[in-house]
């Protein structure tokens, strides 16, 4: 009786055993012939960041800002078409190597006086100051944020910023010696964007930009409220300014030239 | 698990023991620091007088070390003798000569009445007159305020200062900061 009842498990196991097999072995047949009827890809790994195009070397630039702004400006995007590149860089080299400032309207002047051993005085006047750098690289890099919601062409958007720039370039006291006497504010700011400018197809319409700031035009509301909403955020900084001054002076051919350029890959700015 | 707990619980002990040890070696290094700090004498010439207080580490006592006046917005004295010169020629108002430094005595005519008075003058070649009640109260209102302080630490160690190194008291203090501000 119970020998019965064994042999009937036995025989059930060893048939569910052989019906597995059985079912693998066809799975197996039907991938081969899968496999031969796919076409075969080609999967190449190319790195993109390794690429070399015409760029200027970090070392151009003395701080960290300047080194940014050109990396999210022309490196992220490439923007290499030539007369824009180099005019570009050279105003980030005037801007980046002076140490001039301007006078904040939330101060007040005081008046200080040293005697010195001689017997006679020394006078200075200290207030507080916003740093030319800080301010118009913030100034440059809030204008490009707008610049990425509100699209419109890349010629207007490359005047823009040269014309953001060259705002405040009346103030950096290491080109005065360019201007001739006699110029009020807005007319040395010209003459300066003129010389800079030499080579620049659109020189023209970037001075139209500047003329519209100056007459606070209603078509250029943007760029006014973004300046003064990074004046109002910026540091101040002690300052005092004594009788006798020592004026660093810049000329043009201390400035890099596009012979300069080098072939660069994105990886070593760490792009 | 109960001998990890144990061990994390004193090594966190002993790392807040050494962080309060460094702060106070740090703040103990700084031994020349100043504060800045005012009397007004007169308000309508707006006359001030500003003191530079030196702070001991170990004792955490202040002691007196610059002695300022000011008129306006300008620094009219920048030492201590100087300053006390100033208060001697209000104290000698009529009895002073031609030879004073900072203020000289004259006589002018109000309402037909004859004044004694005397002038001081600004880099602002402006005049201001002072009568003789304001030269005695501001004399008094100096020696209020003089109070308290021991005078052989303000006389023997008065500290040196620049013009960069008052710009910097001054902004940290408060000093160049507009009192209304208009954003």
């Amino acid at each position: 009786m119970y020998i019965y009842i064994m042999l009937i498990f036995i025989t059930i196991i060893i048939v569910y055993f052989f019906n597995s097999r059985r079912v693998e072995e066809v799975i197996i047949e039907d991938e081969i012939q899968e496999v031969k009827e796919q076409k075969k890809e080609l999967v190449l790994y190319f790195n993109t960041n390794s690429v070399k195009f015409h760029f200027y070397h970090q070392s151009t630039f003395q701080s960290f800002l300047a080194v940014a702004l050109y990396k999210k400006i022309i490196v992220n995007q490439l923007w290499i078409d030539e007369p824009f590149h180099s005019n570009f860089v050279k105003i980030l080299q005037i801007i980046d190597q002076s140490e001039s400032w301007i006078k904040s309207k939330k101060t007040k002047e005081l008046k200080i006086k040293i005697r010195r051993n001689d017997g006679n005085f020394e006078h200075g006047s200290s207030f507080k100051v916003y740093s030319l750098r800080d301010l118009s690289f913030q100034f440059l890099s809030k204008i490009f944020d707008y610049f990425l919601k509100n699209r419109s062409t890349k010629i207007d958007i490359q005047n823009t910023f040269l014309a953001s720039l060259l705002l405040n370039i009346r103030n950096v006291t290491e080109i005065k010696h360019w201007c001739e006497k006699g110029f009020t504010n807005d007319e040395s700011t010209l003459f300066l964007a003129n010389i800079i400018l030499e080579n620049y197809t659109y020189k023209n319409e970037v001075i139209h930009i500047l003329n519209l700031i100056q007459q606070n035009h209603s078509s250029i509301n943007f760029i006014l409220d973004i300046y003064d909403e990074t004046i109002r955020w910026q540091r101040e900084y002690p300052y005092v300014e004594k009788e006798n001054k020592n004026i660093k002076e810049l000329e043009i051919f201390y400035l890099k030239q596009e012979e300069s350029k080098i072939l660069i890959s994105l990886d070593t700015f760490s792009c | 698990m109960v001998a990890f707990m144990w061990h994390g619980k004193k090594l966190k002990i002993i790392i807040n023991q050494r962080k309060n040890e460094m702060d106070e070696l740090i703040v103990g290094r700084n031994e020349n620091r100043i504060e800045l700090s005012h009397v007004v004498l007169n308000h309508k010439h707006n006359i001030k007088l500003l003191r530079g207080f030196g702070v001991d580490a170990k004792s955490d006592k202040r002691y007196m070390r610059n002695i300022v006046i000011m008129i306006g917005d300008e620094f009219a004295t920048s030492n201590i003798a100087d300053s006390i010169l100033l208060k001697e020629e209000l104290a000698l108002f009529d009895r002073g000569d031609s030879q004073n430094k900072y203020l000289f005595p004259s006589d002018r005519m109000i309402e037909k009445e004859r004044v004694n008075s005397l002038i001081l003058k600004i880099s602002d070649n402006s005049q201001i007159f002072v009568t003789r009640s304001e030269a005695k109260a501001i004399v008094t209102l100096w020696n209020m305020s003089m109070q308290g302080y021991s005078f052989s630490r303000l006389l023997e160690f008065e500290t040196k200062q620049t013009l960069e190194s008052w710009t910097i008291l001054l902004e940290e203090n408060g000093y160049l900061q507009l009192e209304n501000e208009e954003d």
